[in-house]
């Protein structure tokens, strides 16, 4: 009985996501949002093939205006700012997709145990869960990165963290949902092993809300992270980040219009894509919205 | 109801035990103390020792720990390394600023989110909804410090027109002055969380429109601005506010960031401040006061819930 | 500054993309009502834009640049140099053995109306050789036995050991006058009590601190100023923004990169600032390879530095020794000059380890100085992995000795070049954070030579023998100056900076 529950709930999940490309291809701006995503990643891992220099060369003039050979111009230590905005690609997207990624890994299993096993293991979990919503994330994330130091791991421990709640709660309510359906019942009556059962069919059916949290938080983790970098506490240089470059060029607004403009719009651009593809898959799965629960402004 | 209210305050004065103790551990994880930072650059190490001893510092952490609690306990929330003045007293300094600046955002954020997210759900095909679309669109995507920075430098840099600091003047006493050096912070605030609640605003206005009681007010030849306003507009009311809630929850935690771009006064400013200057009792405070006011507004927006609808269960 | 009445409010207001806060906000961009807390140099009353001010203990700084508004110390030195000027001190006369001073103090008052006494100035010595409670007077002061009040208005000081004449007189420049009985540290931390031309009114260590003019301040006319009122920033770019817009009068301690833009509409003024000093410990690998260190020494581009991250102000430095001060030697700058191929030579001969991790402070600038560093050894084939430190961790590994290398400043040497190993842990013969116990023993000698040298020729020597072992050593290699920055409103004159970089702000006035 429970191999037969499982097999149609995998049955249900292939025939939907046979119908999940075309529902997703409805929204025409979702399809922008891909696309632009897809540009962003194949800059990030194709870095090297597209930018026309070294990001970390201080080959040029300091602060030189957009050229034929400096397309934005270089920055205030002569570096292309061109290149070091395709490259930047890579801190947004490693730190934005790991930190989403360590939220998921830690959050679910963490939402999934507390309901299936209920009674004080639930409160303590869901009370730590408040916790780490209610202190905002620049803060956690700040007191993280300053305790643990400031590197592209240490950022997405540090975001990630903060995004284990909306996982862990996504999950609980999954799980309590299905916690005395028939199947799992029965699979522990068999002895099965039940929470192997649980989790794999909790993630069956929280696959869609979870990809559509995951970009959401992606997106957040991109704005978490370049808002550091402001402040000064994002990824280490030389490495281009889009939040770095943002904060060096905070001192040359005036002289040179571009240095600050083009990282912000590379920002801009990415948590768009991110926000629309997130809205063709919460169409495509059927998921009311999610994310209203995230502090947006940091 | 009773029961309900009495087992949310319990989760609330657990989540608040844990957070003292998580915050307290955290700082103290912190490399470095406030004697590093009070005896300078310049300090030599028996002077380091010596500022430490001077603050308290010397003793065993949980020690330290235990000491704040027992003021804590009887509402003495300690004392700042770097005043004269109680935590308490430079809490009642900084929460004023960050209130101000939340309220004044969200409500600026409502007078844009509320036209801009009916006008969209009751004429979505317009020319003006598409329009609005775009500010939407990019609003959402704008990360709100790269908008301060915009702001600081075309509306203050370039003209003079308003001050590129943001300033706390108490609204009550000038009214003028208040709004003039908190306007910046609170447009930049403002714009994302505008979006947000407009977008709320037009998915749940645009469904309650097409519900049947809709047809049947309108059917009673009841007109349209009413059954917006008196009808449709309070059914769609009911997720905004949530988001509503959410939103202030977060402002009023202090918005660091931007807080930091402005120079603005507020609790984000202090906590982040006092983090890097180790001041232990003033984190711990700050934060217990952001949890205590994110903790508070949950419940808050859960009860108005329930009395926007009715048929919700407070079980 | 101008303002631009020009622009309407409402174009304004359009401008910013938001139509639904006009209706909301008439009036937002007229001038300042009451309550307003704008700039605005109002005849005599200024705000000034600077970092946080933390405490008002001059024992505890010598770098807090509005402790000398408070405190008036033994003798000033003239702007630009090392002449003299009475102060606290009226007269005074060194001993011909060099073994004492005899000083004249002024007839003063504290602020709260007490004269100052000699009394005071030996509860001042006592403190400063007190080493749980001097502070950064200890170590100048370790050459002083006993502070004596001859009368009420005349104290002798006398010394260990015969001592040159310019670390007498830049210890006096350090003194400053306190009253006996809040001399202390705890006393000091939020409250100042000294004799200064400004006293306080009003402390907001978030905020602001305001100062008003003391009445009975000891030179007559001085301070011009009936207020001056500094704003606190976190960030140095929102002050600017502060400056720009009319917010505050003036800014001090900018940053370099601000100058370009600040330049055609304010005042730039210059002090004589700090030096920017290249650290490895010598306490680990593999920068306990002497041979190691001087080869990289010559790997670091000084005008590549000043030009790109310092906007051309400064002078480059081949140890942690101030150019004016006499003890500095501009030959060493061709001498050990910036030479790759040089420093791949010697690294070639030194061997060992080619790695290091470098923290990177969070001071403006340490991170851009830290990558032009890396780019360099990188091409000799050292590899240089930046770690970006939050401030006060950075300090407390730094002065755990934990830190393998690092860029930090160091203070001015003032006349004295003995003076390199006070302070700062990195350069003092003891408890050094950079070497641990493998300080040379040539350079104790040499600072100790630096500072009981009484005669030309003994000081000429010393400063021979002190340069000498600094480079050779080369674990504090000098890169330049870091100037400090102020800018102000062009109606603004009268500023001045100390060599300290303690503002002087009796003069300052508006026209």
């Amino acid at each position: 009985m429970a191999t037969l529950s499982m097999a149609s709930e995998r049955v249900r999940a292939r025939s939907g996501a046979r119908t999940f490309l075309s529902r997703y291809a409805r929204s025409r701006s979702a399809v922008v949002g891909a696309i632009g995503l897809l540009v962003i990643v194949v800059c990030a891992v194709a870095a090297p093939l597209l930018a026309p220099y070294d990001p970390t060369a201080q080959s040029a003039g300091s602060l030189l205006g957009p050229s034929g050979s400096h397309w934005l111009g270089t920055d205030d230590l002569g570096r292309d700012i061109l290149s070091r905005a395709i490259y930047g690609a890579r801190a947004s997207l490693t730190v934005g997709c790991g930190s989403a990624a360590l939220g998921a890994l830690l959050g679910v299993p963490l939402g999934v145990v507390a309901g299936y096993l209920g009674r004080w293991t639930d409160s303590v979990s869901m009370r730590f869960v408040d916790l780490l919503l209610a202190v905002p994330t620049v803060l956690l994330a700040l007191v993280i990165t300053a305790v643990i130091g400031a590197s592209r791991i240490n950022l997405i421990v540090a975001i990630g963290v903060a995004a284990i709640p909306q996982f862990a709660r996504l999950a609980r309510a999954a799980t309590l949902s299905i916690r005395d359906r028939d199947f799992v019942v029965a699979s522990r009556g068999m002895g099965a092993s039940t929470p192997d059962t649980m989790f794999r069919t909790v993630l069956l059916n929280l696959l869609g809300p979870i990809m559509v949290q995951l970009v959401i938080t992606a997106s957040l983790a991109v704005v978490v992270e370049a808002g550091l970098s402001v402040l000064g506490l994002g990824v280490p240089p030389p490495t281009p980040s889009w939040g770095g470059m943002l904060q060096e060029a905070r001192g040359y607004l005036y002289q040179s219009p571009t240095f600050g403009v083009f990282p912000g719009l590379c920002l801009a651009i990415t948590v768009f894509c991110m926000d629309r593809v997130g809205h063709g898959l919460r169409v495509a799965v059927g998921v009311e919205s999610a994310g209203a629960t995230t502090r947006a402004v940091i | 109801m009773s029961a309900y209210l009495l087992r949310r305050v319990g989760q609330f004065l657990v989540v608040l035990v844990l957070a003292s103790i998580a915050v307290w551990a955290m700082v103290y994880a912190l490399p470095g103390d406030a004697a590093t930072v009070l005896a300078g650059p310049d300090a030599s190490g028996p002077q380091i020792a010596a500022t430490r001893a001077r603050l308290g510092l010397d003793k065993p952490v949980v020690v330290q720990y235990l000491l704040w609690v027992k003021g804590a306990v009887t509402g003495h929330l300690g004392q700042s390394f770097y005043s004269a003045d109680s935590v308490s007293h430079t809490l009642a300094e900084r929460i004023p600023a960050t209130v101000q600046l939340a309220v004044l955002g969200m409500l600026l954020a409502l007078l844009i989110a509320i036209p801009i997210g009916t006008l969209i759900a009751l004429r979505p095909r317009s020319l003006l909804a598409r329009l609005l679309h775009g500010y939407l669109t990019a609003g959402l995507a704008i990360p709100s410090f790269w908008l301060a920075l915009l702001l600081i430098i075309t509306l203050a840099v370039r003209t003079h027109a308003l001050p590129a600091t943001g300033d706390y003047v108490n609204f009550w006493q000038h009214p003028v002055a208040a709004l003039r050096w908190s306007i910046l912070p609170a447009i930049a605030v403002a714009v994302h969380g505008s979006c947000i609640i407009a977008r709320f605003l037009a998915t749940s206005l645009s469904e309650v429109m097409q519900r049947d009681f809709i047809r049947t007010v309108r059917a009673k030849g009841v007109r349209e601005s009413r059954v917006v306003i008196r009808h449709a507009m309070r059914n769609a009311a009911l997720p905004t506010v949530t988001v509503v809630g959410i939103q202030l929850g977060s402002l009023l935690g202090g918005t660091v960031v931007i807080e930091a771009l402005f120079n603005y006064p507020g609790l984000g400013r202090l906590l982040y401040t006092s983090i890097g200057q180790r001041d232990y009792a003033v984190v711990q405070g700050g934060v217990l006061f952001v949890v205590v006011v994110f903790l508070v507004l949950n419940l808050l927006v859960d009860l108005l819930y329930a009395y926007l609808d009715p048929r919700i269960r407070l079980a | 500054m101008t303002d631009l009445p020009g622009l309407s409010r409402r174009s304004l207001l359009v401008s910013a993309g938001v139509a639904g806060i006009a209706a909301a906000t008439p009036g937002l961009a007229g001038c300042g009502a009451s309550g307003d807390p704008a700039g605005g140099a109002h005849g005599d009353r200024l705000t000034l834009g600077t970092t946080q001010i933390m405490q008002f203990d001059p024992y505890q700084t010598n770098s807090a640049l509005h402790i000398h508004s408070f405190y008036s110390y033994l003798i000033d030195y003239a702007p630009g140099g090392y002449r003299t000027v009475p102060a606290g001190a009226e007269k005074w006369t060194i001993g011909s053995d060099f073994r004492s001073v005899t000083i004249t103090l002024r007839a003063a008052k504290f602020h709260d109306g007490r004269a100052i006494s000699a009394e005071d100035v030996v509860a001042g010595v006592k403190r400063a050789l007190n080493p749980k409670d001097g502070f950064t007077l200890v170590q100048p002061s370790e050459f002083i036995e006993k502070a004596t009040a001859v009368d009420k208005r005349t104290v002798r000081i006398d010394f260990h050991y015969a001592v040159a004449e310019g670390i007498v007189l830049d210890w006096m420049f350090s003194f400053p006058l306190v009253p006996a009985d809040h001399n202390s540290g705890a006393a000091l931390a939020n409250k100042p009590a000294g004799s200064g031309p400004f006293r306080l009114v009003e402390y907001d260590p978030n905020r602001r601190l305001r100062l008003a003019r003391n009445a009975d301040y000891w030179d007559k006319g001085k301070p011009r100023l009936k207020e001056i009122e500094f704003r606190f920033f976190q960030d140095d770019q929102a002050m600017v923004s502060a400056l720009q817009s009319g917010d505050v009068d003036g800014a001090m301690y900018l940053e370099f990169n601000d100058v370009a833009q600040l330049k055609d509409q304010f005042t730039v003024a210059q002090g004589s600032g700090r030096m920017d000093i290249f650290f490895m410990n010598g306490g680990m690998p593999p920068f306990d390879n002497v041979r190691l260190r001087q080869a990289l020494a010559r790997a670091i581009d000084r005008e590549k530095i000043i030009k790109q991250v310092r906007f051309g102000i400064g002078d480059p430095v081949y140890a942690p020794i101030m150019p004016g001060s006499a003890g500095f030697d501009k030959s060493y700058l061709t001498s050990h000059a910036f030479d790759l191929d040089a420093a791949a030579r010697l690294l070639k001969k030194a061997g060992g380890e080619r790695r290091a991790t470098a923290a990177v402070s969070s001071d403006p600038g340490a991170s851009q100085m830290m990558q032009i560093i890396q780019d360099d050894f990188k091409k000799i084939g050292f590899e240089l992995t930046l770690k970006p430190m939050e401030a006060t961790a950075f300090l407390n590994d730094l002065f755990a000795g934990k830190l393998e290398c690092c860029v930090a400043n160091q203070p001015n040497t003032l006349q004295s070049p003995g003076l390199v190993a006070r302070g700062r842990a990195m350069l003092p013969s003891q408890d050094n954070v950079m070497m641990k116990n493998r300080v040379p023993q040539s350079y104790i000698d040499a600072v100790h030579a630096c500072n009981t040298a009484t005669n030309a020729a003994a000081q000429r020597d010393a400063y021979a023998r002190l340069n000498k072992v600094i480079v050779d050593g080369a674990w504090a290699v000098g890169i330049s100056t870091k100037k400090s920055l102020a800018g102000l409103r062009r109606q603004i004159s009268g500023y001045a900076v100390d060599q300290r970089d303690y503002l002087i702000l009796d003069n300052l006035r508006t026209r």
